[in-house]
């Protein structure tokens, strides 16, 4: 299905169209059915999750705004924030909120710098190969497994400091490069 | 600063810990603060949604599982209880009863109906409490409907008088030129429309929106021809 047909059904879901509610969910429900495996990797956790998700969609439909995103990376994030939320909660994680930014690079982009996001996924690509390989790997595993901090230094076998620091630096680096 | 509206970056502090959430990786506490920060923030705000939008293509290592058939059964079943089969039936959405309705209401009474009681013989969702208030002399009234089941209540303005002969149409006021419609407001679908698409990027803080007295269906002609019953101009919450 197109990504308008997507925007679509959305917006007719935003005046309470049951239909397209329903169609909506048949053509986008294998996606999100997938995110909340991989994310909760327990499967009645995730069809519960599924259905948490669908009410969200429903009720926040109205909230979609043109020209915010495409509808399938909302209709994602909805997606992973859900899924996210419900696995932290599961394992809490150590507080990380009032960790110390020591870590910026002078090569930091400076904030008043131009962006036009075009293309994004392209751009993302070519910004993930300018990291070091395994660096690359952690943020995309975070993101696509919902790991937190503890999970990848388990992961990557190194301690929760230098991760955090790695992906921080990675964090910046793509913004970095996403901006040239 | 410029004044293209492009620039969303923030500040390296801002940028990672944006970033950090999107990825998920922070704590739900952590989790909780950014959520508020978005909400207070519309520049923050931008800068999460641009990693978003930045890291939506890792989306693709998600393959497609199809869910069990009960899983929407029960998201149905969740949203709108057993009985009720379609949105789009029900009095809400008739126009005979909107018509007959204004035969009952008097200029001044405010008049509480069961509408749904009528409709559905046998087993019946609980049904909504419908109002229209109104004064004497204003050319609107407001339609009350409250939903006894989610404790919901919905506002909708309409035309006074009788539906059939006059309809209140949504108009985008220009800095200069003729309004541009956007609608006219109907009672059927809650007071929400849907800006048609080519009009979306004109409205925006400081837009000035007006309604209008039109004849019934909104104007003839596709210029405001009626009397203005309220106007004002958008801000951000």
């Amino acid at each position: 299905m197109q990504s308008n047909e997507v925007e679509t059904l959305i917006n007719r879901v935003a005046i309470g169209d049951r239909q397209a509610f329903a169609l909506l969910y048949r053509v986008t429900s294998p996606k999100l059915f997938s995110i909340c495996l991989r994310i909760l990797r327990d499967r009645a956790e995730a069809e519960e999750a599924l259905q948490e998700i669908y009410i969200k969609i429903w009720q926040r439909a109205k909230t979609f705004a043109v020209g915010a995103g495409s509808p399938s990376s909302w209709l994602a994030s909805i997606a992973r924030n859900h899924s996210i939320d419900t696995i932290r909660s599961r394992k809490p994680v150590a507080e990380d909120i009032a960790d110390q930014y020591d870590l910026v690079d002078e090569t930091v982009a400076s904030p008043e710098q131009q962006v036009v996001i075009i293309d994004e996924g392209r751009r993302i690509a070519h910004c993930m190969e300018q990291l070091d390989a395994s660096h690359a790997r952690a943020v995309r595993r975070a993101y696509v497994e919902g790991l937190s901090y503890l999970e990848l230094a388990d992961e990557l076998q190194a301690p929760i400091n230098t991760v955090r620091t790695w992906l921080r630096r990675s964090l910046m680096k793509l913004r970095e490069c996403m901006e040239r | 600063m410029t004044s293209s509206g492009q620039n969303q970056g923030g500040g390296p502090q801002d940028e990672i810990l944006a970033g950090e959430y999107v990825l998920g990786v922070l704590s739900l506490p952590a989790r909780r603060l950014v959520e508020q920060r978005m909400v207070q923030d519309a520049r923050f705000a931008r800068i999460v949604q641009r990693w978003q939008a930045d890291l939506s293509s890792f989306n693709s290592d998600y393959d497609e599982q199809v869910p069990p058939s009960a899983v929407f059964a029960q998201i149905e079943r969740r949203l709108f209880g057993n009985m009720e089969q379609s949105s789009r039936s029900g009095l809400w959405h008739s126009a005979v009863f909107w018509r007959s309705l204004s035969f009952v209401t008097s200029a001044v009474a405010i008049v509480a109906l069961f509408y749904a009681a009528t409709s559905i013989p046998g087993r019946q969702p609980a049904a909504p409490l419908v109002a229209e208030l109104s004064a004497p002399g204003s050319s609107i009234n407001l339609l009350a409907s409250y939903d006894i089941a989610s404790g919901r209540l919905r506002m909708t303005p309409v035309a006074a008088g009788r539906p059939e002969e006059k309809s209140l149409e949504l108009w985008l006021v220009p800095e200069s030129g003729s309004p541009l419609s956007l609608g006219v407001l109907q009672a059927g679908i809650d007071g929400e429309m849907l800006v048609p698409a080519d009009m979306r990027e004109r409205i925006a803080e400081g837009s000035t929106l007006a309604v209008t007295l039109e004849p019934f269906g909104g104007s003839p002609t596709g210029q405001a021809t009626g009397p203005i019953v309220a106007s004002g101009s958008a801000r951000r919450l």
